[in-house]
């Protein structure tokens, strides 16, 4: 337990040194309460309980610590451990726990148990009494479906793991805890089904969470940097999700989820490439609907980093590749703006950059002053006035359009669009095929624990093609996608049409 | 190790820079469009003069007005050269945008010039980077092709792309000039046994207007131009190249003067060789798809025998008109512009090396058999005309 760690007096048979202990430890803490009481049947039996305010359910400190006590009619038995005897016969806390260990003390009181010390006895019992207030399920903003399950992860861990496991009722799903965090010590947690989990990819993670240590996990996206596999990747190689119904279906490939408390986003290992557009809905609604809002999210992907650089190319390089009416209609709007295509589109692409930030970051009852202004001053006046040309507002509209629809890409995706762009305008159309060959080259270079995040894509058979472009319908689904599970046979036989 | 993939990198990307080959960044408000041009001859006798019918961006001369530009207009430059790239580039003498040639859709070649020989005003043309193959050629028939390029289509307020629509709608809809884009026309000008043609234009007359106009086809011989076929032979000329898709077919019914007039829905045309040996003999067959369009006289469209004269009639006046104008071309031109010796060539290649150096004279007095095959497909519904008098 880190610096903190140092040698401390353990407890002692006197309950007022054992009280002062506690109490010099939490110094200047004044959330630690201390609650003495006695036995109304013999007075030598004293009892003082320690929590954290607020962090306990007040009704069952009272029920189940300082009634017990006070109204049994206990007496002090010669015989056997009086400690023992507490913990087994007059508790009615559904979680009782004995320790002398200090350092476990701390720990239960900052985590909302109750410690118990109990005059004459040189150890402690921790009884569960947590109860603070949380956050109650709703659905992720950035999850939203159309139809199917509307529950979201909350901030409490075990709230979190309930709400998996209520969707894979088997004892072959796994919960290993884990302490994040020197000083936070922060409790998260490994999922995974037996059984179906590739073992090795199970091992590499034990193996990377064990090799570094950080201050304080607030977040899962602190653990998910310090072991994804290529860290200055724009393209994430781990999953993240706030949805238990995907935590399930993920784990049900083969994959492991590791959750952390405090937090409702839960990291899933390995992460393909395809999983950026994958939506849950693909999987709740009907395979022909779903399959065309997976490729129309592909193909916004490559609309969103091409728009301005093929608008660049075509227009400084190859105008002979445009329509003569396009030429035209271009070339007329672009008459009296001062800047070159390239710095026009590249400014304009910073404004609308700054436009999104802006619009995540205010509060919402600016919103709409937001919205007048990006679309008056940046769009039609901006036009009327010859900053800018209309064509460039277009492109630079599509580009950012497309670019909101895959959330989860827009870092990869903002980068991309930039370094495209500048290929372009050095380049033209060469300099932009350049870029996406460097591109699939870079992706197709890519692991996450070890699976290239691109490998279906070029795997033989429709079987590792089911789930990729498209999604195919569930009766065809046979197996688990490939190099993730240990066992593949998704389901049996049968189904389908005849 | 981290050095050498560093170093590797750089010269990867020094390579990559260096590899593009014509680096050519223009922004659009540098360039002048060239929608089309024309030639002529020098006025001075020597050198050329030419006309580019350029795209004016400015839209309309809004004086830097906001909002919508207006329709599209253009301007003529005009420039002399010793060179036609030579003219080109002193047109810079009076704008400042460079002339560009990509979007330039028909070149106006004039009658002078094309008497003297083609050949040398195409080198730039096909040598440049920025002309396209398939800019449409043109044969004025006026003093010079300016004054065609001068004109405003009717339609269309650029010259040039109204030509260009034109006669790329020919062959489906008129099929009365030959379509010829400059890939063709260096085929036809290197090619065995086929003689260039280009379609011909002068200015029309209308109320108050004087548009450009197709008027026919222009004969070459080798490079050098011949004269004109009027614009109903040169329905007959497109026959024989197998060129028609469309446009209509006159048949004199009941007098002698045309009455009818069947729409074309498709025509086929082979030539075969019927003959070899010291005087070779072919033979044309066209075979016709048509509906009936029009008639001005009363025909008996209720029996098969009333269609099938119709049939029989047209047939007789498609080989009537085409052979006509074999024996025009054989006599007056001696050029043999409708591929005779280019079908031989195909079909007989080892007979086509023995008598091609033979063939002008061989072509002069080469017999022909044509035969003409029509099916009516519809009369539409009304069985008689409207009857006068009643």
């Amino acid at each position: 337990m880190g610096e903190t760690n140092s040698v401390r007096p353990g407890l002692t048979a006197d309950l007022n040194s054992n009280v002062k202990l506690i109490q010099s430890i939490f110094k200047d803490d004044e959330t630690l309460i201390a609650r003495s009481f006695e036995s109304q049947f013999d007075p030598s039996i004293q009892c003082c309980a320690f929590y954290t305010d607020s962090m306990v359910n007040n009704k069952l400190f009272n029920e189940d610590v300082v009634k017990p006590i006070q109204e049994y009619r206990l007496k002090r038995h010669i015989s056997g451990n009086f400690i023992d005897v507490i913990a087994k016969k007059i508790m009615l806390s559904d979680s009782v726990d004995k320790t002398s260990d200090i350092n476990k003390l701390i720990q239960a009181i900052v985590y909302g148990d109750t410690v118990l010390l109990v005059s004459g006895c040189s150890e402690a019992l921790i009884l569960n009494t947590k109860g603070w207030i949380i956050r109650g399920i709703a659905e992720p903003e950035d999850e939203k479906v159309l139809r199917g399950p509307r529950e979201g992860f909350t901030e409490a861990l075990l709230v979190n793991l309930t709400l998996l496991r209520r969707r894979l009722r088997t004892a072959d799903l796994k919960f290993r805890y884990r302490t994040f965090g020197t000083r936070t010590q922060t409790k998260g947690c490994i999922c995974y089904l037996e059984g179906v989990v590739n073992k090795d990819v199970l091992a590499e993670l034990e193996k990377r969470l064990d090799k570094f240590t950080l201050d304080g996990a607030l977040d899962v996206n602190y653990i998910s940097e310090f072991i994804c596999d290529a860290p200055y990747s724009p393209v994430r190689t781990v999953g993240s999700t706030e949805r238990p119904d995907v935590v399930a279906a993920k784990l049900l490939e083969g994959r492991v989820a590791l959750f952390l408390d405090g937090t409702p986003v839960v990291l899933t290992v390995p992460h393909l490439f395809v999983e950026h557009f994958q939506s849950s809905d693909d999987y709740y609604l009907n395979y022909f609907f779903a399959s065309i809002g997976r490729l129309l999210r592909i193909l916004s992907f490559f609309i969103a980093i091409s728009t301005p650089a093929v608008y660049v190319a075509l227009t400084t390089f190859h105008q002979e590749m445009l329509p003569t009416p396009l030429l035209m209609s271009i070339a007329m709007a672009r008459q009296g703006v001062p800047l070159p295509t390239v710095l026009e589109a590249f400014v304009m692409l910073v404004v609308f950059e700054i436009l999104r930030e802006t619009g995540a970051r205010m509060p919402s009852s600016i919103g709409q002053a937001l919205g007048i202004l990006g679309a008056l001053v940046i769009g039609q006046a901006a036009v009327d006035a010859k900053l800018v040309s209309a064509p460039m507002i277009i492109v630079v509209g599509i580009s950012a359009i497309t670019g909101l629809l895959i959330m989860r890409l827009k870092g990869a995706i903002i980068i991309l669009r930039f370094l495209l762009l500048f290929l372009s305008a050095a380049m033209g159309m060469y300099g932009y095929i350049f870029g996406m060959m460097g591109l699939l080259i870079y992706l197709l270079s890519l692991r996450s624990f070890g699976i290239p995040i691109v490998i279906s894509a070029s795997a033989e058979g429709l079987q590792e093609k089911k789930d990729l472009y498209v999604r195919a319908p569930w009766w065809f689904m046979v197996n688990r996608p490939g190099s993730l599970a240990a066992d593949r046979k998704r389901s049996g036989s049968g189904g389908g049409p005849e | 190790m981290r050095l050498r993939q560093a170093a590797a990198a750089v010269c990867i990307l020094a390579a990559v820079f260096s590899m593009t080959g014509c680096w050519n960044y223009r922004e659009l408000e540098t360039i002048a469009m060239v929608a089309g041009f024309s030639i002529d001859k020098g006025e001075t006798g020597s050198g050329y003069h030419m006309t580019f019918e350029v795209l004016d961006e400015s839209g309309g001369g809004g004086n830097g007005g906001s909002g919508s530009p207006s329709a599209l207009r253009s301007t003529l430059i005009e420039s002399d050269g010793d060179t036609i790239f030579d003219a080109v580039r002193n047109a810079l003498k009076k704008s400042d945008k460079k002339l560009y040639f990509g979007e330039c859709k028909a070149v106006i070649l004039s009658r002078q010039l094309a008497f003297e020989g083609i050949t040398p005003l195409l080198d730039w043309i096909n040598r440049d980077s920025e002309p396209r193959l398939t800019e449409n050629l043109f044969v004025s028939k006026e003093a010079t092709a300016a004054d065609v390029l001068r004109q405003k289509s009717p339609v269309n307020p650029i010259t040039s792309y109204a030509l260009e629509k034109i006669i790329t709608n020919d062959p489906d809809f008129l099929a009365k000039t030959p379509f010829m884009q400059l890939y063709k026309v260096n085929g036809a000008l290197g090619g065995q046994g086929i003689s260039l043609v280009l379609p011909a234009l002068d200015i029309g007359r209308q109320q108050g207007d004087t548009p450009p106009e197709l008027a026919g086809t222009a004969v070459f011989k080798k490079d050098k131009l011949l004269g004109f076929l009027g614009s109903e032979e040169s329905k007959y000329l497109l026959f024989a190249q197998d060129q028609v898709g469309g446009g209509v077919l006159l048949v004199a019914e009941s007098s002698d003067t045309p009455d009818t007039t069947l729409e074309i829905i498709s025509s086929k045309t082979e030539i075969t060789v019927l003959s070899k040996g010291g005087s070779p003999k072919l033979g044309i067959a066209v075979k016709m798809e048509a509906a009936l369009g029009e008639t001005e006289t009363a025909l008996d469209l209720s029996s098969e025998s009333g269609i099938h004269k119709l049939e029989q009639d047209a047939a007789r006046t498609l080989e009537s008109r085409i052979g006509k104008l074999i024996h025009k071309t054989q006599n007056e031109y001696d050029s043999d512009i409708f591929g005779f010796g280019n079908s031989i060539y195909k079909d007989e290649p080892r007979y086509w090396d023995e008598i091609a150096p033979r063939w002008d004279s061989l072509f002069k007095n080469l017999k022909v058999d044509i035969s003409a095959d029509v099916k009516i497909k519809n009369t539409a519904l009304a069985k008689s005309n409207v009857k006068a008098g009643g």
